[in-house]
Formats: C-alpha cells, structure tokens, sequence
C-alpha cells in the first residue's frame, strides 16, 4: 500500500512529494514516509501519534504529536485519502474524539448563557434595586430635573407641556396636591412628588424619576369620576417611590449588554440589539406596573377611596381602539387581562368608602383644562 | 487517462500560481447548517461557523500548488470574544452614568465614546491581523507578525484626522504608510516582507478618482451660476444622477486598482507577488448579489404575506380582537417574528457571504500570482507561535475585519 502525499517537515518550506507506508517495525505501528524524488525514508511518525487537521472532503492533512507543530502530510487524491483511513483506523476516533469535545464545548457554553440569561431576567429586578437603593434621592431628583426638561422638549415639540392650570393655590391643584401627599404619607415615603395636569392629546400619565408625575388633559377628558384620577395618580406615584424610573434605566444598560453578547454586536446598535433588549425590557416593566398598581390598591385601602375605579378606566381605554393604540405605544402601561383580574381580584370592597376628591375638587379638576363639566353617574 | 484527466494535470497549478477552488455553492451548504444551529446554541454557534469558513477560505485557496491551512479554534473565538465583552462592561457604565447628565454632557460623552471606540478599533484590526496570520499554515510554516499594536491604532487614528482635515487628499499617504507598517512587520516562518511600493502606489488611482469628482463639481458649479437659465436647470437635475453613477463606477475601480498595485507591491526575499483585480468583475459580484437579493425579498414577502393572511384569518373569527391584543401577541408570535427577523439577516450574511466575500477573494486569488516562488523553498520556520486570543475578540467585539 502506497500513498501519495505531499510532506511538509515543519522546519522548511521545502515540499517534499512523498510516498506513505505502513511499517510493522514496532508494536503500534510506523508510517514510513519516503522521499520519491531522493528516494529515502525522510521521517517515520507513529501511528498512535498521528493527528488530523482540517477536516475537509477534499483533502486530509494529518500531523504527529512527536513531529515539528507544522509537520504534514497532505493527500488529496480521493482513493489514497480513502486508503490512509483504512490505514490509521485510529483517525476516526481521533475525529470523534474531536467532534465529541467540541460538541461537549457548545453545549456547556450553551448552557452557560441560558443560566446567564435566566439569572439576569430573573435576578436583574432584585440587582437593579440593590444598586438604585445606593442612589441617594438627592441625586435622583437631580437627575429627574433634567430629565423632565428633555422630556418637556420632546413631547412638548421644542417648548415645555403646558400645565393646565398654572395657579397653584386653585382648588383643583390644592386638592390633588393634598391627595398626594396623603398617599405619599401612608406609603411613609418622603420623596417630593409634584403631579402636573398638562395640556396634550395623548391619553396618557407617566412618572419620571425624582417625583415629577404627569396627567395629560386628553387622559382626564376620559377620566369619569373622582376615583378613577385618584388610582390613576396613587398608580403613578406608586412608580416614584418605588424608583421604577431609575431601575429601568440600569436594568436596560444590562441588557444591552446581555443582548450584544448573544448577538457578538457589541455596539449594540443592530435593529436586533434594540428590539431584543426592548422585549426583555417589557417584562421588567411588566413588573413595575404590577407593583404599582398593588401601591394604588394599598393607598386606596387606606385612604378610603374605591380602588376598583381603575379598572374602569383601563377597561374603557381598552375599548377605544384608537386611544389604546396611541397609549400602547407611548405609555408604559401595558394593558392586560392578567393585570386587570389581580387588580379586581384584591379589591376589598368596604361598605364605608368615599369618593377621594369632593364633588366641588372633581369639578375643579375635571375642567382644569377647559373642559366642561358634566358630571357622570356613579353605579 | 482519460482526456478530462489530462486538462486536469495541465491545469492544476504551476509554478507560483495563486488558486482558489470553492464555490458560493459550497460555502452556502456550509453556512446555512450553521445559520440553524445558532438557534438552539442561542448565538454560540458562530464561533464555529467562522471557523468553519476560514477553513474553508484557507484550505481551497492554493499557493504554487500547496494550500493554505487555518489552525485557529472556535473555542479561541468564544473566549477571546469573552474577554473583549469585558471592556464593555465599563463602557456600559459609562452609558448609564452619561444618560443621568445633561443634554451638552451626554452629546459630549457620546462622541468621546465613539472616538475612543474608533481608536480602540485600530488596535482591534492589528491584533486580530495577528490572530489570523500567526494561524496560517502553508508548507509546514506558520505567517508571524510583529510590530506594535498600539503603534498602528495612534498610526491610523492621527491619519484619520489628517484625511478628514485635508478633505481626503491625505488617503493615499495613509493608507500606504499603514500597508507598510503592517506588511514590513510580517513573516512567513523566518522571511520577512517588504511593502515596496509609496504613497504613489494608492495615490495614481486615488488622485485620478478625486480630479474627476472635483472636475465635475466644478464643471456644475459654472453650468449653475454662469450659464443660461434652461442650461444650468439640465446640470442640476442631472448632478445627482451623474454623482451616484459615478461614485458607483469609481467605488468598484478603486476596490480593484488600490487592492492590485499595494499587493502587487509586496515581496517576501526574491519572490514577488502580483495581482490584478478586475473592476468589471466586482461589479458582476454586485449585481449578482442584487439580483439574488430581489429573489431572497420576493420569497420573505410571500412568507409574510401568507403569515398575515393566516392570522388575519385567525383574528377575525375571535370576536374581542383588536389592536391592544394585537400588541400583545402571546410567546409564539414573538418567537415566530424574532425567527424571522432572524431569517432575513441570515439570508443578507448568507448572499453578502457567497457572492461578495467569496467573489473578491475569488477574483483576487485568480489574478495574483508570484514570481520566483521557487525562492519560497529556501525558507526556514520562524520561533514565533500562534498569538493571544485576545485582538481578535476585540475585533469580533467592534465588528471590524473580514474574513
């Protein structure tokens, strides 16, 4: 059996044509390898030491653990390729071998990132709390004032939201700064929430970290009674003194980074990047929202007001196909029938509850943005 | 022997021929299993796949009738990619720290960011040419580099700064001055390389490129102020066109002519290397690649199409649907919207793959070839060995480098 191959000693570059034989000489086995053109043997690997490179069709090349790290025999011709396998049967386990442990690399790289993954999605909430706690609130209602006039220039289209009512010893704003802060005091928590009932067509209400808390007009146009704007409001100031704002922002710099492994783009500028990271984002925000609802639910409780209010309202802007594309969008407040049933599920409903704002408040405030008054009938 | 046999013999590669034999084809069956097996090793697996293709790059492309061999593993990717995802942990703080500032401070961190990320990528590029080299095999000896990579990052980067300060006209220095230094820092076993050429060797083809834009630019500039109303109407509507069409041209004639003459530049003892490039068989890569595309984007249409009308279906015999639900699709819609979106970049990477790379690297290797290769045979290995993981990480990190 005589092979043809191409010999490199891995010391020269000089290529050397080469006929390959099985030698008996030892126990294991030798590969003679003779020089055709001098006509001598150049090297002798043994068997057990010979290695494959490069798994390709097309060509085998092998090398020998002893030999030089660039020593090699490249055949290419298909019947002395087929020859030499039959020869060296230890090449296939060698590529087994080969095979197995690159398998066995994915695989636990594999598993690795999933445990990442799940450690992040699941332990991110708790991890980005611990580093929010650190966050004095000073800093925080620093950062807040910048982020109110970005988003003022943003929604506001250059200028900042225009408030409803800008005297703030009126009625309407002395009354929901009072519900404020009787929400604020049961919760025992002393950040300084400021509520602002501005001018837009959005139906929306939102919190930015460091207290400020928006209502938009077109949300109140669509808000029918007292409590109804009470949960609404307890719901948002719920997202400020939990921090929601600031844990999203760390959170999301996580995922990023999450993102950017699983996709290699580190810059994290890829469409896939930013719809990946959004959709994991979305179920910590998923979160916030319950646990804003549960502080709503909680300050409706003892504050004495009907917390079932709320579910009204996300019902009715449930069934508005058009606000609830536009609050879809732009709000963080994913609607949804899970959220909804736990809300309505907690309520407890006490004989000797009150309207949260009086009949002369919610008129003040229902109209504070010009609308006028028509008051709804309660069930 | 037959007669096929015979071609055969008279075909295969002579003395100091350069040979590539794989075909898109090839690569496609070897990149589509990957693309699937990405799926369930959640991205992992391209670390094997790139392996896979540099093997198949390396090993079908033929030096004076000896192949190239790659010896890089994929698992030197994955940890190298591990490390370079460290550095941006830092960055990502930074990120975090910047978007609690003010507008000015974020604009001003942001483009701070960028250009040391820019910086970064000079440095990526050289140690990822390093990973590459120093995993070259041919004739039982393995390509070195040396040279600092830091020295090629504030190289690159302070030129970059004079291109765009000259407005270009600084490129062919550049571009030259960095070919050499890499080039003049590379080894096959214990020969060095030599990068003969100048500034020339980029500029002839550059300058010829730049004077016919500013000709242009001129020659509109006085049809607009100086010449009949009707006249200079017909120059302006026509600029744009004539711009893009000769962008496009000049774009396929520099990627061809620069590439030859800075190649055929090289040499490493008395062998020469040569290669020619022709544009006209780039631009046939492009407008495959066009074509292939408008077939791929046909297929995904028809898939979506049949997708919504499915689901439009689906939507309309339940009662309660609309647009909230509609944002809210279960996990299955999700996973089917993500496994497509995956499928349209898959199929970009696969066509940008098969018909550019492997076309440039195609025509590359079916023009060049070496003088006095016989002289190859007299090297002797060199004392460097395979380089840190690390560059290349980087590289992959920042996105820079082909193949």
């Amino acid at each position: 059996m005589d092979i043809q191959a191409r010999y490199f000693d891995g010391d020269s570059a000089l290529p050397v044509q080469a006929t390959i034989s099985l030698d008996n000489r030892s126990h294991s086995g030798l590969l003679a390898i003779t020089d055709v053109g001098r006509g001598r043997e150049v090297a002798h690997w043994p068997i057990a030491q010979v290695q494959q490179f490069s798994f390709q069709k097309h060509e085998l090349r092998v090398g020998c653990e002893t030999a030089k790290p660039g020593a090699r025999l490249v055949i290419t011709e298909q019947e002395d390729i087929r020859n030499f396998l039959n020869a060296v049967p230890e090449l296939n386990a060698h590529r087994r071998r080969h095979n197995g442990k690159q398998f066995q690399t994915i695989a636990v790289a594999t598993a690795a990132l999933s445990c990442v993954i799940a450690a992040y999605i699941f332990g991110v909430p708790l991890f980005a709390r611990q580093i929010v706690s650190a966050i004095p609130i000073e800093a925080e209602v620093a950062f807040g004032k910048r982020v109110v006039t970005q988003v003022e220039n943003a929604l506001g289209g250059g200028g900042p939201l225009q408030d409803c009512d800008t005297n703030s010893r009126s009625v309407a704003n002395l009354a929901i700064e009072r519900f404020s802060q009787d929400v604020l005091e049961q919760s025992g928590s002393s950040f300084p929430v400021t509520v602002s009932v501005v001018q837009s067509e959005i139906p929306n209400a939102f919190a930015l970290p460091g207290g400020q808390v928006y209502y938009f007009s077109a949300l109140l146009e669509l808000t029918n009674s007292p409590d109804e704007f009470a949960s609404v409001l307890a719901h948002e100031i719920g997202h400020v003194v939990n921090r929601h704002g600031m844990e999203q922002l760390v959170s999301s710099s996580g995922t990023g980074l999450l993102v950017s492994f699983i996709l290699g783009d580190a810059t994290g500028l890829s469409a896939g990047a930013i719809v990946g990271a959004a959709l994991i984002d979305t179920r910590f925000s998923r979160d916030a929202e319950l646990e804003a609802d549960a502080f709503s639910l909680l300050a409706s409780q003892s504050i004495n007001y009907d917390a079932a209010a709320l579910p009204n309202l996300l019902d009715r802007l449930g069934g508005d196909d058009e606000a609830m594309a536009a609050f879809a969008l732009l709000s963080t407040h994913p609607m949804n029938d899970e959220r909804r049933e736990r809300l309505q599920h907690d309520i407890e409903h006490s004989a000797s509850i009150l309207p949260a704002f009086s009949q002369d408040e919610w008129r003040a405030i229902k109209t504070m943005c010009g609308a006028s008054f028509a008051p709804s009938k309660q069930k | 022997m037959t007669i096929s046999d015979l071609n055969m013999t008279q075909e295969s590669p002579q003395s100091g021929e350069v040979n590539f034999s794989g075909s898109g084809w090839k690569m496609a069956g070897l990149l589509i299993p990957g693309y699937l097996l990405m799926i369930p090793t959640l991205g992992l697996y391209r670390f094997w796949q790139v392996t896979q293709k540099r093997q198949f790059y390396w090993s079908r492309t033929s030096i004076d009738g000896d192949s190239l061999e790659y010896t890089g593993s994929a698992t030197q990717l994955l940890f190298g990619f591990m490390l370079a995802i460290l550095l941006f942990v830092p960055i990502a703080g930074l990120y975090l720290w910047l978007s609690t500032q003010d507008q000015n401070s974020i604009i001003a961190g942001y483009a701070f960011i960028a250009v040391g990320l820019y910086f970064l990528a000079g440095y990526a590029e050289y140690r990822a040419r390093r990973f590459r080299f120093t995993r070259t095999l041919w004739r039982g000896l393995r390509f070195a580099q040396t040279g600092n990579a830091w020295n090629f990052a504030l190289r690159r980067f302070f030129w970059s700064i004079l291109v765009l300060g000259t407005a270009g006209l600084a490129y062919p220095f550049m571009r030259a001055n960095l070919f050499k230094y890499a080039w003049n820092n590379t080894y096959f076993g214990d020969r060095k390389f030599e990068f003969t050429g100048s500034w020339k060797t980029v500029g002839v083809p550059f300058f010829k490129v730049y004077a016919f834009f500013v000709a242009i630019s001129i020659l509109f500039f006085i049809a607009a102020f100086q010449v009949s109303q009707t006249v200079s109407s017909i120059g302006i509507a026509f600029a744009p066109i004539m711009i893009l069409l000769g962008f496009l041209v000049s774009s396929f004639y520099l990627r061809a002519r620069i590439p030859s003459r800075l190649y055929s530049e090289l040499q490493i003892g008395d062998a020469r290397l040569s290669v020619r490039v022709k544009a006209r068989s780039l631009i046939w890569h492009v407008v495959l690649y066009a074509i292939w595309l408008l077939i791929a984007l046909i297929g995904v249409g028809i898939v979506v199409a049949i997708f919504l009308s499915a689901a439009q279906q689906s939507f309309a015999s339940f009662e309660a649907a609309n647009l909230a639900q509609f944002g809210q699709l279960g996990g299955w819609q999700i996973a089917l919207a993500i496994l497509g979106y995956l499928a349209v970049i898959a199929t970009f990477g696969l066509l940008a793959e098969t018909l550019i790379a492997l076309g440039y690297w195609q025509a590359v290797a079916r023009d060049a070839r070496i003088e006095n290769a016989q002289d190859l045979r007299t090297v002797r290995g060199g004392d460097g060995d395979e380089s840190p993981i690390a560059g290349e990480g980087l590289a992959d990190a920042l996105n820079v480098g082909a193949y």
